[in-house]
């Protein structure tokens, strides 16, 4: 224990890691700070979550359904209001009159309602049509895959409760921002020691390297989760105090982003497998920067390449995002670090792999990936950091 | 100094040397030439992995790929420049020779901007040359992003040469912060995390513009010149916006320059009274 302590904290009395670390949560404060004003963050969702379950009802409505396919979707609130419960127009009174950033809010806020009404059927519409088509369609592995998805969906419902924001949250900046912090860390825990030729010296002790390596890994993990605990703590915070927390749970496929993914999940779930997926993400990209050190006589190279091993993935992720089939160009991308921190990309979008007659949800394959990269990532550094240890 | 212990402009070319002659130079050249044979020679390769920008493959590299490679290069040359002296000893060996430490210091940071000046004709110069060998015409005479109404508009010769200006300023700009943070630092990795966090902060505040002065005057522009010559989010016109970003960013690299020179004052004035009282 004293030998892991005194390794965590030769990295964590690295100043510039905390100077750099404050430095880039403040600009990320500063990012989601300036959003508090917008109209949207200050009533769209605000205001109509009291009629939210009105709302629900409107969108299935019979009545209302048969009007809005009827007008392909385009429709007003003055028109739907004769449909819909009085009590959503009596909440919107109270907003009679008020201008707030040259927008009129009554008049924002009604076509908002329309807009979430409308939007609601259309999608239920699309989904029913797109299981009709699937069973109609041949029996291969992906449709079989998303006819049993679509057809398990919890029932969607209006886009009110600001999960889109949360789940926002590990979209793409945060765990770059986590990435960054532990290559900073980490990337000098066996480069500095060959630099200052400790390693040599250490061959005289009385327990070589061997034991040295634990500890460094154990003090490594524990401060790349510290890392993403205190990062995700404060985007937490921060959301909390612009957007609020969200008033109830909802289905994964109610929200913009996910729209026709094949997604059952529900949005709580799903941020927690969010915060999983950062802790495990941190110390596999941990594993990997250390495995790098160990090799690098260098703190620069060891970060350079440890840092081009996370933006690869990162980068690439993100373009590809948007689709719910994995396929030979794309794997690479989808099972990457950064896919696992994130997960909106392989998870939120459902991702499937096809291989021969079955479908193999992406996320299973990003997880053994990952496992094995960690696996073979400590099993290369102990052989690089112990491979002058004497043995008696 | 005299011609006997070497000139001034031996050590600026001595300085300038050891950059060019680093791995990274190589290393990181060698990968951009690769990707861009990629491009110039293989259509599926292009297909795939390229966004063209106004139908001509020159635009498209010197705008969206190069001045990325430049940025690796400069970067991971610039950090280590003073910060290494440091680690390893040599920065008080300098102290002790006569011209050691102000002379060293200027002629370091002086070929650092001729080294990113270098370096950055080169990029220019072979994406020149694997276009003209992929027979991709240059269009020197043609109008740039003619189908784009654009607010400014000049010939792609013309284009090509403000690109490399931009490319240049930008650069110089990352360059000078990073050799500010280098000259105060013992670690090398210092001055290579700042250099990548003023660039992702730059391009953060480029994807999202929610304070538009910042907009405007931006880092991500300079290293992405085409994206100068239309819309302005804070100034009227788009000339005024490009010369305040032009402006803004010479003021900063000349700033941080001198803050370099004055850390070096400070220094040597230091050492000079500790000496004086031991």
């Amino acid at each position: 224990m004293n030998l892991i302590g005194a390794e965590f904290k030769k990295i964590v009395s690295k100043k510039y890691v905390w100077i750099l670390a404050l430095l880039l949560a403040l600009f990320y404060a500063y990012l989601i700070l300036n959003l508090a004003d917008n109209f949207s963050v200050v009533y769209s969702k605000r205001a109509l979550q009291p009629v939210f379950q009105e709302i629900m009802d409107a969108a299935y409505d019979p009545q209302v359904q048969e009007y809005v396919i009827k007008n392909e979707f385009n429709v007003t609130f003055d028109e739907l209001q004769p449909l819909i419960s009085p009590r959503i127009a009596q909440t919107l009174e109270q907003y009679q009159g008020k201008i707030y950033k040259g927008y009129d809010v009554e008049k924002q806020l009604k076509d908002e309602a329309a807009l979430r009404i409308e939007s609601l059927v259309e999608r239920n519409v699309t989904l029913n049509k797109m299981i009709q088509e699937l069973k109609n369609e041949p029996d291969t592995p992906l449709n079989r895959y998303l006819l049993q998805q679509y057809t398990h969906m919890p029932k969607m419902e209006p886009n009110l409760t600001r999960w889109d924001d949360w789940i926002d949250i590990n979209h793409s900046m945060l765990p770059l921002l986590i990435g960054f912090v532990i290559l900073l860390g980490t990337s000098g825990v066996y480069s500095n020691e060959y630099s200052s030729k400790m390693h040599g010296t250490l061959l005289t002790t009385k327990n070589g390297r061997s034991k040295l390596f634990w500890s460094k890994l154990v003090a490594s993990c524990l401060f790349a989760a510290l890392c993403a605990v205190m990062f995700q703590s404060f985007a937490a915070l921060l959301y909390m105090h612009v957007y609020g927390l969200p008033f109830k749970d909802t289905p994964i496929n109610s929200l913009t982003s996910f729209y026709r993914m094949p997604n059952t999940m529900w949005a709580l779930q799903f941020y927690l497998c969010q915060l999983a997926g950062s802790l495990l993400g941190a110390i596999v990209l941990t594993a990997v920067t250390l495995c790098i050190s160990s090799f690098c006589r260098s703190n620069l190279v060891s970060f350079f390449i440890s840092g081009i091993y996370f933006a690869t993935g990162a980068l690439y992720s993100l373009n590809v995002e948007g689709q719910y089939i994995s396929s030979m160009r794309t794997i690479f991308a989808d099972v990457s670090t950064f896919s696992l921190m994130s997960l909106t990309n392989v998870l939120g979008n459902g991702k499937v792999f096809i291989v021969g007659n079955s479908a193999i949800p992406t996320i299973r394959l990003t997880l053994i990936t990952q496992a094995v990269i960690f696996a073979v990532a400590l099993l290369l550094t102990y052989v690089f950091y112990n491979r002058k240890e004497i043995t008696a | 100094m005299s011609a006997k212990c070497g000139s001034y402009q031996h050590l600026i070319m001595a300085e300038l040397k050891a950059l060019l002659n680093n791995h990274w130079t190589l290393i990181v050249l060698t990968v951009y030439v690769l990707f861009t044979c990629g491009v110039y020679f293989s259509e599926s390769f292009r297909q795939t992995w390229l966004q063209v920008l106004d139908g001509n493959l020159f635009t498209t590299m010197i705008n969206l790929y190069l001045p990325t490679f430049l940025f690796i290069a400069v970067l991971l040359n610039a950090a280590p420049i003073f910060a290494s002296d440091k680690k390893n000893g040599m920065e008080e060996l300098a102290d002790t020779c006569f011209y050691g430490k102000t002379f060293r210091k200027k002629a370091k940071i002086e070929a650092t901007i001729f080294y990113t000046i270098l370096i950055t004709a080169a990029g220019f110069l072979v994406t020149a040359a694997i276009s003209l060998a992929s027979k991709t015409p240059l269009d020197l005479a043609s109008k740039a992003f003619e189908t784009a109404n654009l607010d400014i508009s000049m010939s792609n010769g013309t284009f090509y040469l403000f690109c490399f200006a931009m490319v240049v300023l930008g650069l110089v700009a990352v360059v000078s912060a990073v050799v500010l943070i280098s000259s105060r630092s013992d670690d090398v990795i210092v001055p290579l995390a700042t250099g990548i966090l003023i660039y992702g902060v730059e391009l953060a505040l480029y994807l999202k513009p929610l304070v538009r002065i910042l907009w405007d005057v931006n880092l991500f522009k300079l290293l992405r010149p085409y994206t100068m010559l239309s819309v302005s989010l804070y100034f009227d016109s788009t000339i005024k916006a490009l010369t305040a970003n032009v402006i803004a960013f010479i003021l900063v690299s000349v700033a941080l320059f001198l803050l370099t020179f004055a850390a070096a004052s400070e220094a040597i004035a230091k050492r000079a009274l500790s000496s004086q009282s031991t």
